[in-house]
């Protein structure tokens, strides 16, 4: 298992780097090398890094002598290796067999599948250096890449530590070092090749958006929508390949929040473009709905299936089959529709937004900070408006209008964060997310609960639900009323710490520095 | 994590090539793996090419000044590491009592390990004593292999009462014919009839082979220089024994 570990490249111009570095090697050291094989190397990771994050580099290593095998490294140095069949990537975690590599990910990776990265075609010769026991004690790798392959990287060489012998590996690379030819670097095969396939981590983020408090409102505003379009942009090639429900998710996230800045601030761009690009947002909100409300579901069938207390997990099979179907339909439906024409012209009308000619309503708040503390100030002001007028005997729709102003004050505390003092920022945002976790439970339990029923009326009527799939179901709706009842007497505590005077005091020292 | 242990009161009944074997195996599966060469003979080190010396001696890891984990060495093999033996283990009899609860001591040594290995395996050293009740308390299964003899058997009885009278989570048995010798009646007699007889014992027996005397002249395991042997095999079907 390996420890520590160095890198070296050869220098381009010079044609026996590596060759001479383990002449050098061999004048000191006991080394014996393989025959060179040839590989194909694939790194994987989710679209949001969370292997990266999780300190782990995953590898699909194809070699004429070992066959296939997923290699995992992770953060402290230890490798795991499976065999595997081919894979088809993307693939989900379902996709690898048991092993233990799959093991080590599927806690990390969970519903998101596994893309490769980045990819490199290789002739490779292992190195052993062995103490006078002839024990194995630095493991060495040298790679050269064929000059016709996609991906073009120097020739590298790679310095391993076997477990408790990192005093002989840092001589053996103390020693190339002074090899004349290579030169030592910082970055690991696959961080050289992630970049020269034009990757990096953490890609999957928009670049923040650059905002000062005197910048043009307008200007503030234009580039807050264009960073959700490149979101869109981004995912819209996942959704469509479905690659996991992620994509959908993070697709629909950029669309609500564009549409609430368009609600909450697009007056202070050219109200036609405005309009018509509310209109579009609409549309692709309404187009996405059925798809991701499906895949919650799906996604929280495992969890409630669990909490059944009379009925076997099982018993809800045909309910999951019934909710698949459902699935493939409504995403049949979602990929004509963002295949067509008006979701081209919807996303031209989104790249064109704040380009026009067409001057803007300017009004009194000419920059951005003015106009976040304006936004900011009245949004806060309409949740604690209509929260404090919640009582035990408030209707559903109460609750439901309040989280959705929930929202919108959680956006514009987004989109104008490059303004807050981040410290307080963060307060704020707790205090409102706390308060947000509690209404979206009830919200929640209650759409999901009324879904429940309904698809049970639609299986049987279709006859496609047998008697103890239905009673499991009520199950389900009960377990559901009782999350809901539970949120209902939770509202209040939480609504108390976000009504305080502490959180009150916060916010408008959130909003003091918005203005600048 | 499983921990395992080859544990016989006698000394040169296979134990070591036992554990050695399995380690191979389980790691060659893809089970992260630890060694544990308790024996302070070290004959499970120095197959695997590593010096039997453990910084701080046993006195250091038992009293935890110093660390188990710098102590562990990488073996040849992917996923296999050793953690070596030391000459100061001949007294981890004496080192273990000194403590408090002395027979845990080794499971709560074994305890951080959890994170890094899924199978570990403790070669312990012949004798009954401090250190190889110590090895019953931190092990699930002991590996016990028995010389194909009647008096073997009546140990291995006396072994499980033992066993069964621990005041805590007691080890399951694995006892199989080890050293078994086809050209000898005795042997096959002794093997065949008890066989049939018991059904505490597993159905692989480990042959006095010469692939695993030329362990100590290989310095590896068997499956490494001699994969095709009946040895080979029988390891191979006594580790797939174990994992049913």
């Amino acid at each position: 298992m390996p420890d520590a570990t160095a890198y070296f490249v050869a220098d381009d111009a010079d044609t026996v780097g590596l060759a001479s570095a383990l002449d050098a090697l061999a004048q000191r050291f006991s080394v014996e090398q393989s025959v060179a094989r040839s590989l194909l190397r694939t790194w994987l990771d989710t679209d949001d890094w969370l292997l990266h994050k999780a300190g782990m580099v995953l590898e699909q290593r194809e070699s004429t002598t070992d066959g296939l095998r997923l290699i995992l490294r992770r953060a402290e140095g230890r490798e795991h290796t499976q065999p595997v069949e081919v894979i088809t990537w993307p693939a989900r975690i379902d996709a690898l067999p048991p092993g233990p590599v799959r093991a080590q990910i599927e806690g990390v990776v969970g519903i998101r599948a596994l893309l490769p990265v980045a990819s490199l075609r290789a002739l490779r010769r292992d190195v052993r250096v062995m103490n006078e026991d002839r024990k194995t004690v630095v493991r060495m790798a040298i790679e050269s890449s064929p000059k016709s392959g996609a991906t073009q990287l120097p020739d590298h060489l790679t310095v391993s530590a076997v477990r408790g012998y990192q005093a002989q590996a840092d001589r053996v690379t103390a020693r190339l070092a002074t090899v004349t030819g290579i030169f030592a670097v910082a970055t690991s095969p696959y961080e050289q090749a992630l970049q020269a396939n034009g990757r990096v981590f953490g890609d999957d983020v928009p670049t923040p958006v650059e905002m000062s408090a005197s910048m043009p409102a307008r200007n503030a505003v234009t580039a807050v929508i264009h960073s959700f379009l490149s979101t869109v942009e981004r995912t819209l090639g996942g959704v469509i390949s479905d690659i996991d429900t992620e994509f959908l998710h993070d697709f629909r996230v950029a669309i609500r929040r564009s549409r609430s800045t368009l609600k909450l601030s697009g007056d202070v761009l050219a109200s036609g473009p405005a309009e018509q690009l509310s209109l579009d947002l609409k549309w692709l909100g309404d187009l996405t709905s059925p798809t991701r409300d499906l895949d919650v579901y799906i996604l929280g069938l495992p969890d409630m299936a669990d909490g059944l207390q009379s009925a076997a997990p099982a018993d809800l099979d045909p309910f999951r089959d019934y909710l698949l179907s459902r699935r493939r339909t409504e995403f049949r439906l979602l990929v004509r529709a963002l295949r067509s024409a008006r979701f081209r012209r919807a996303l031209d009308h989104w790249r064109a937004l704040g380009l026009e000619t067409e001057p803007s309503n300017p009004g009194k708040l000419t920059s951005a900070g003015e106009l976040a503390a304006d936004r900011l100030s009245r949004a806060h002001r309409r949740v604690t408006k209509r929260g404090s007028a919640i009582g035990a005997d408030s209707a559903p729709e109460e609750l439901h209008d309040l989280r959705k102003r929930c929202k919108e004050l959680r956006y514009l505390l987004e989109i104008f964060r490059p303004l807050h003092d981040p410290a307080t920022h963060r307060a704020v945002l707790r205090d409102l997310k706390a308060l947000q976790e509690v209404l979206g439970e009830f919200q929640d339990s209650e759409v999901q609960g009324l879904a429940v029923r309904e698809f049970a009326l639609t299986m049987l009527s279709t006859g496609s639900a047998p008697a103890r799939t239905v009673l499991a179901m009520g199950e389900l709706a009960a377990q559901l009323s009782a999350h809901q009842r539970h949120a209902r007497t939770a509202f209040a505590g939480s609504f108390a710490v976000f009504n305080s005077a502490d959180s009150k005091r916060r916010f408008r020292e959130v909003t003091r520095g918005s203005s600048g | 994590m499983r921990v395992l242990a080859t544990y016989n009161i006698k000394g040169g009944v296979g134990k070591t090539s036992t554990a050695v074997n399995l380690a191979y195996l389980s790691a060659r599966d893809g089970s992260r793996t630890l060694l544990w060469d308790l024996d302070p003979q070290g004959a499970a080190s120095f197959i695997f090419r590593i010096k039997p010396r453990v910084k701080g001696g046993g006195k250091g890891l038992v009293r935890r000044t110093s660390s188990l984990e710098d102590a562990i060495k990488g073996t040849d093999f992917d996923d296999l590491d050793l953690l070596p033996a030391d000459f100061s283990y001949r007294n981890l009899d004496l080192l273990l009592d000194a403590q408090r609860k002395p027979v845990r001591r080794l499971r709560q040594l074994l305890r951080p390990l959890a994170e890094d290995y899924d199978t570990v395996i403790l070669d312990c050293p012949p004798g009954i004593s401090l250190v190889s009740e110590s090895v019953m308390y931190a092990a699930d299964t002991l590996l016990i292999p028995l010389i194909p003899a009647r008096l073997s058997l009546r140990t291995f009885d006396q072994l499980t009462d033992f066993v069964k009278a621990l005041d805590d989570r007691p080890p399951s048995l694995a006892a199989f014919f080890s050293m078994v010798d086809r050209r000898k009646r005795l042997h096959r007699d002794v093997v065949t009839a008890l066989t049939a007889e018991r059904d505490d014992l597993l159905r692989t027996a480990i042959p006095n082979a010469t692939a695993i005397e030329q362990m100590a002249e290989q310095r590896a395991p068997v499956g490494v220089f001699a994969p095709r042997s009946v040895a080979a095999a029988c390891y191979e079907a006594l580790w797939a024994e174990l994992q049913t």
